[in-house]
């Protein structure tokens, strides 16, 4: 497209009108667009003045507006050495991590997020502003095409529960982009195993809940060694992967049969 | 589109199209000490502060920074009134053939902004996004822990 | 002999880099900074195939967009053979290229170039422009290269320009044997034999500025080119012949370069904005995309080395046989010297084999093309050679530094391979006089610990082992003979001097280190030598930045230069003070009588010279052919943690102990090493360039071709081992290329110390690691993933360690 039209909405209201132009998206930081490539696009409505750029703590929910950067969301989160604070902050390059925005970030979902993970593990939910006003799990979103339409994601919020948890991202290099990520969360009363979520982004499907796994581990008794738990609880995670990355399909499905063992060994040892 | 950009503290008239990106639109501009190296995000050699954050020129939209602060590396030090990380550089041997120099110098900056005493680690993570194929980086890293000791002993 | 540095005033000295403080602060410019009154933007069409035939080429609906000013194509630019190697003339690399050919041979091939009134209207013109092919068969399989059958990518007028092995019809772009004492006999004499392939992919240099050119008629009417180039006096001469203009009509300046690494020993760019500019007498710029320069430019060769080595009881080596093949890709630049010296920089390393064969071919392929890159074939070949000699040394039961110690070549010590192989041509006999290898070894290996780790499979953790290995290596110091440097000074009126060389600073700090060398004869502050360097106008010839000359070549010019400067200022000095010449002595920026403690100043001396009495000007030139090639030497040790569940490799510490003799500026020296070491890191464990099964690359961009960042790299230590080379500059050998030997090898032999996996084709992935520990082969049909240029199984063996 030669020419691209701006819109600079200081106020959500104006929101639907904008999107439901022809061609017109939203406008974070811009990494995501510009990646795709802008030829099907017609306009860029700019979030910058919506005052979508927070972190909160409200009715026992982390909400954080969709406008953060990676690095702002995880300098927010970090106090709490929370999961995602770890996972962004390892994500990309640091100009990239300062630009990337957690709402472009998820309407994107690629198959390297590094921040999907941790997000459907904390069954987060998005509030969306425009044809489809609302708020929607996570989950729901990812599987609705329909919900990415014309709509602006605002904000995004998960339940807060002192989880305990490991991320992993396995790649070529540290600022690689992962071919497939496992995120662990553990909820642990002494040495009990209240809950436990897992899951894997960049799996065949995209992503997974292993199911299966959690529900072998949940409710067990930590021992003082848990390797013996792990291996009866995921001798077969079942996740299987396309060759990408220079990895073949073969490799990949090891490794996150190890990778997953070694992240569950990982959360249960974190101290509560 | 027209519109005013704030680079270095001086407010520049600029007309460019809606899908122009920062970078050549900078250049245009005559601010040739923002490099192009790669277009994809990953070199660093486009890196400019965007309202005080770095980000690579070549991944935002010109638009997008209309009305910001822009900051190059000729905003931090001139020649005649370096800036006591682009010294540090030199007196590290940190510059080889240079191309990368500025964009270092700049992650250098936003990195001793927000940490000013950084550990190793959190130095090679904050210049993850500028690559350099001459020094091996080993100058730079020792050039970064030499303008952190600079600029505390300065204040 | 445990040599100690001399006593010296700039030479040894870790002087900050004349353009440094410029560079950080973004004053100086780089090619495409250059502003340019209206000029021609240039863009080029590429072809999509890797093997075609243009039947039918239509420009007419690009030329008609308002703003397209020329098209260059077959149609309109005159067909000139010639090799777009930045090497001496007559090159030593095939003439088979033309500008613009109606024969595309790679994906990545030259169709045609635009020149609009401004880049947007190039490109836009280059999809108007309407091409028909006759697609070809390619070839992509460098083993089955010369094979009967397969299809050929040159003939007819495609030439050597020197004596040399070149059958185009058979796709030899080159073939190189040499052979010593009786090698059958030596592996008949063999207690153990160790016989291997190993293999390297092509690499991207990934020099952070894209290439660029810029042309321009000047005031009257001479063509300046300005350009990324490392070679301004090649460039000249080759723009000269490929548009037909005068040598001297045209001038080529080199700007601050970006980084070369050998990826800027070429001729590209420049021909076209020169026939550009030349045809529409208005300026004209091309700068490429990195994406161009990944596909367009040049790579490393590629090269798959078969190598057979029998050793006696006591280690010794009986027989080595090396044999390597090298991928050309669709051009054969460069293709026979580094070919040569795939040979040439390993076999001499161990001089005393008697028994020794060495045959090499370049072949052509339907793929990017090949050409200069730091290392230039001993990268090649010492990946091989290294591995081979770790593994004799294991089954002798030694150990290999003690092993290399012994074996290496020593002072006063020749090896027959010096004369045997030049790079294309006879070489040049020559003793070593200069060599500390031991002591970089012995020192290396403290550094590293490697007593307390080798062999040791140190546990790291639950899954991880350890293990360190070692690589040997040497390079050479310019080409003798051929390589040639020169520099002219003149001395100002108030003492200072200009410093006039064609030597090529490409970022390496040669401006600088010349500077101390003139500054050391002269004693004077550097800061009184004013640099100017690679204007085919303004400075004396010199081959350019390739080959580790400069500070050997060029820099024996500048002393020569500066002594007879010297002789100048002698002389003038002994008319003023009344006296012989024989008596006076030069001290700092003054000379001085000794017996009478009568002084008199180089302001004083220059300034009547100029202006008072017999009055001439202070001057001087000289020039520089080296008759030998002084090799730098180094040791190079890996310490590795091997993830034994996934086969990940963590490369902690990397230590280089290197013999460039007497080091000019020990930080730009080590910023050398530690430039290369990083490189060759990244090449060992990342780096290649992979393709469809149409020939088309398909990671040309740092999104999917990964290099080393700040935050990967291991903890890198640095020691430079004092000798003196009677043959450089004040003791000088070179350093730009051998740390690029070293780290591939090292780290292949560090990992099988640590879990005896052993990888002989790079990159070393986890992948390879992991199959090499579970004894699996990658069976490549049961996958998605794109293929590669050759579907062998990954080469690795689970070995039982001493």
């Amino acid at each position: 497209m030669d020419e691209a039209q701006w819109f600079f909405p200081d106020n959500l209201d104006q929101v639907p009108e904008i999107l439901s132009r022809e061609g017109v998206v939203p406008h974070g930081g811009g990494t995501g667009i510009l990646w795709g490539g802008m030829t099907r696009v017609r306009g860029l409505m700019d979030t910058g003045r919506l005052d979508l750029k927070y972190a909160r703590d409200q009715n026992g929910s982390i909400v954080l507006g969709s406008a953060l950067s990676y690095t702002e969301a995880a300098e927010a989160l970090a106090k709490a050495d929370h999961l995602l604070a770890r996972s962004l902050s390892s994500a990309a390059t640091e100009p990239l991590r300062n630009r990337i925005s957690l709402g472009g970030s998820i309407s994107m979902f690629p198959y390297w997020s590094d921040l999907m993970g941790p997000l459907l593990a904390l069954d987060a939910e998005l509030s969306l502003v425009g044809t489809n006003s609302g708020t929607y799990p996570l989950s729901e979103y990812v599987q609705k095409r329909e919900l990415r339409q014309k709509s602006l994601i605002t904000s995004i919020r998960w339940p807060d529960v002192p989880w305990r948890g490991a991320y992993y991202r396995h790649t070529r290099t540290p600022t690689d982009r992962p071919a497939f990520s496992i995120t662990v969360l553990v909820l642990r009363k002494s040495k009990r195993i209240e809950e436990i979520r897992i899951v894997v982004v960049g799996c065949s499907g995209r992503y997974r809940r292993l199911t299966e796994v959690e529900q072998a581990i949940q409710g067990a008794e930590v021992p003082a060694e848990p390797d013996d738990l792990i291996d009866a609880a995921a001798p077969q995670p079942g996740m299987d992967f396309p060759a990408r990355m220079g990895f073949s399909a073969e490799y990949l499905k090891a490794c996150a049969s190890v990778e997953l063992k070694r992240s569950l060994a990982a959360a249960l040892r974190s101290s509560p | 589109m027209t519109g005013s950009l704030h680079i270095n503290g001086t407010e520049l008239r600029a007309s460019f199209r809606g899908n122009e990106l920062l970078l050549d639109v900078l250049r245009n501009l005559g601010c040739t000490e923002v490099k192009e190296g790669c277009r994809e995000g990953a070199c660093g050699s486009c890196l400019v502060l965007l309202d005080g954050v770095l980000v690579n020129s070549c991944q935002v939209l010109a638009a997008s920074a209309l009305g910001r602060e822009i900051t190059t590396v000729k905003g931090l030090g001139t020649f005649h009134e370096p800036h006591p990380i682009q010294e540090a550089f030199v007196e590290a041997g940190a510059v080889q053939c240079g191309f990368c120099t500025p964009g270092m110098v700049l992650a250098t900056f936003a990195l001793l902004k927000k940490n000013p005493k950084p550990e190793e680690a959190e130095i090679r993570k904050a210049l993850d996004g500028n690559l350099c194929r001459c020094t091996g980086y080993v100058k730079i890293i020792e050039a970064v822990k030499l303008a952190a000791e600079r600029m505390a002993h300065h204040g | 002999m445990d040599e100690k540095p001399r006593k010296r005033t700039h030479v040894g000295r870790s002087v900050t880099k004349n353009d440094s403080l410029a560079l950080a602060t973004a004053q100086e410019r780089f090619t495409a900074d250059y502003p340019l009154e209206s000029p021609l933007h240039c863009a080029i069409l590429y072809s999509p195939h890797a093997h075609a035939e243009i039947t039918c080429l239509h420009t007419e609906e690009a030329e008609a967009l308002p703003g397209v000013v020329d098209i260059l194509s077959f149609q309109n630019v005159a067909r000139i053979l010639h090799t777009s190697a930045g090497q001496g003339y007559p090159e030593p690399s095939p003439y088979d290229a033309v500008l613009f050919d109606n024969r595309m041979r790679y994906v990545g091939d030259r169709v045609a170039l635009v020149a609009a009134e401004s880049l947007e209207i190039a490109n836009q013109a280059l999809r108007k422009i309407r091409v028909e092919y006759n697609v070809l068969e390619p070839l992509f399989d460098r083993q089955r290269a010369m094979d009967e059958g397969v299809p050929r990518l040159h003939g007819g007028e495609d030439h050597a320009k020197i004596p040399v092995a070149y059958e185009p019809e058979k796709n030899l772009a080159a073939e190189v044997q040499i052979a010593f004492g009786d090698l059958e006999e030596g592996f008949s004499q063999a207690e153990f034999i160790e016989e291997n392939d190993y293999s390297l992919p092509a690499a991207s240099h990934c020099a952070l500025e894209p290439h660029a050119a810029l042309a321009y008629i000047d005031e009257r009417g001479r063509l300046v080119i300005i350009s990324t180039t490392q070679v301004p006096f090649h460039t000249r001469r080759i723009v000269s012949k490929l548009i037909e203009c005068p040598l001297h009509r045209i001038r080529v300046i080199k700007p601050r370069i970006g980084g070369g690494f050998g990826g800027k020993q070429e001729v590209i760019l420049e021909p076209l904005v020169a026939l550009v500019a030349w045809r529409n007498q208005r300026p004209a710029r091309l700068v490429l995309s990195r994406r161009e320069v990944f596909v367009s430019t040049r790579t490393r060769h590629a090269a798959d080395l078969h190598m057979k080595t029998g050793a006696a009881k006591d280690g010794s080596i009986t027989g080595l046989q090396m044999d390597c093949l090298l991928e050309a890709g669709a051009y054969g630049t460069h293709s026979l010297t580094v070919l040569s010296n795939v040979g040439a920089k390993v076999l001499p390393l161990f001089n005393k084999i008697e028994n020794l064969r060495f045959h090499g071919r370049s072949v052509y392929t339907n793929l990017p093309v090949s050409g200069a890159y730091r290392g230039y074939g001993a990268t090649q070949g010492y990946f091989a050679f290294n591995q081979q000699i770790d593994a004799v040394t294991r089954w002798a039961g030694q150990d290999m530094v003690e092993f290399c110690k012994r074996w290496h070549i020593r002072e006063g010590e020749t090896s027959g391979v010096f004369k045997a192989l030049g790079e294309g041509k006879e070489g040049v006999s020559q003793v070593v006089h200069s060599c500390a290898l031991s002591r970089c070894l012995d020192r290396g290996a403290q550094a590293i610990e490697w007593k307390k780790k080798r062999g040791k499979h140190l546990r790291v953790g639950e899954d991880k082992i350890k293990g360190v290995g070692l690589a040997v290596a040497m390079q050479g110091s310019g080409i003798p003979l051929i390589d040639m440097g020169a520099a002219s000074m003149k001395m100002n009126e108030d003492g200072s001097f200009n410093l006039l060389v064609g030597a090529t600073d490409i970022g390496t700090g040669s401006d600088t280190v010349l500077a101390q060398i003139a500054a050391e004869v002269l004693k004077i502050p550097i800061e009184k030598i004013i640099v100017l360097s690679s204007d085919t106008d303004l400075t004396p010839f010199d081959v350019g930045a390739y080959a580790s000359s400069t500070t050997y070549v060029s820099g024996q010019a500048v002393k020569a230069c500066a002594e007879k400067i010297a002789d100048q200022i002698l002389a003038t000095a002994a008319t003023l003070l009344e006296t012989e010449r024989e008596n006076l002595v030069i001290e700092s920026e003054s000379v001085r009588d000794p017996k009478t403690e009568r002084t008199v100043s180089y302001e004083e001396i220059a300034t009547s010279a100029t202006y008072n009495r017999d009055q001439y000007q202070i001057q001087a030139q000289a020039s520089y052919t080296c008759e030998e090639s002084p090799p730098p030497f180094i040791a190079q040790f890996a310490e590795v943690d091997v993830d034994t569940k996934t086969g990940r490799i963590e490369v902690l510490r990397f230590v280089s102990a290197a013999d460039c003799g007497q080091p000019i500026n020990p930080v730009l020296a080590e910023g050398q090493i530690e430039g290369a070491v990083v490189n060759g890191i990244s090449y060992a464990l990342w780096e290649e360039y992979r393709y469809d099964k149409d020939g088309r690359m398909t990671n040309p961009r740092f999104w999917d071709y990964k290099i080393f960042t700040a935050r990967d790299t291991p903890e890198i230590q640095t020691i430079l081992v004092h000798t003196e080379e009677p043959s450089g500059p004040f003791g000088a050998k070179s350093i730009g290329e051998v740390a690029i030997n070293g780290p591939a090898p090292a780290i292949a032999n560090a990992i099988y110390d640590a879990v005896g996996v052993r990888i002989r084709d790079l990159p070393i992935t986890p992948e390879k690691v992991w199959r090499g520990l579970n004894n699996t082969e990658h069976n490549e049909a049961s996958d998605s993933a794109p293929a590669t240029d050759k579907n062998r199984p990954t080469r690795s063996e689970r070995g039982n360690s001493p």
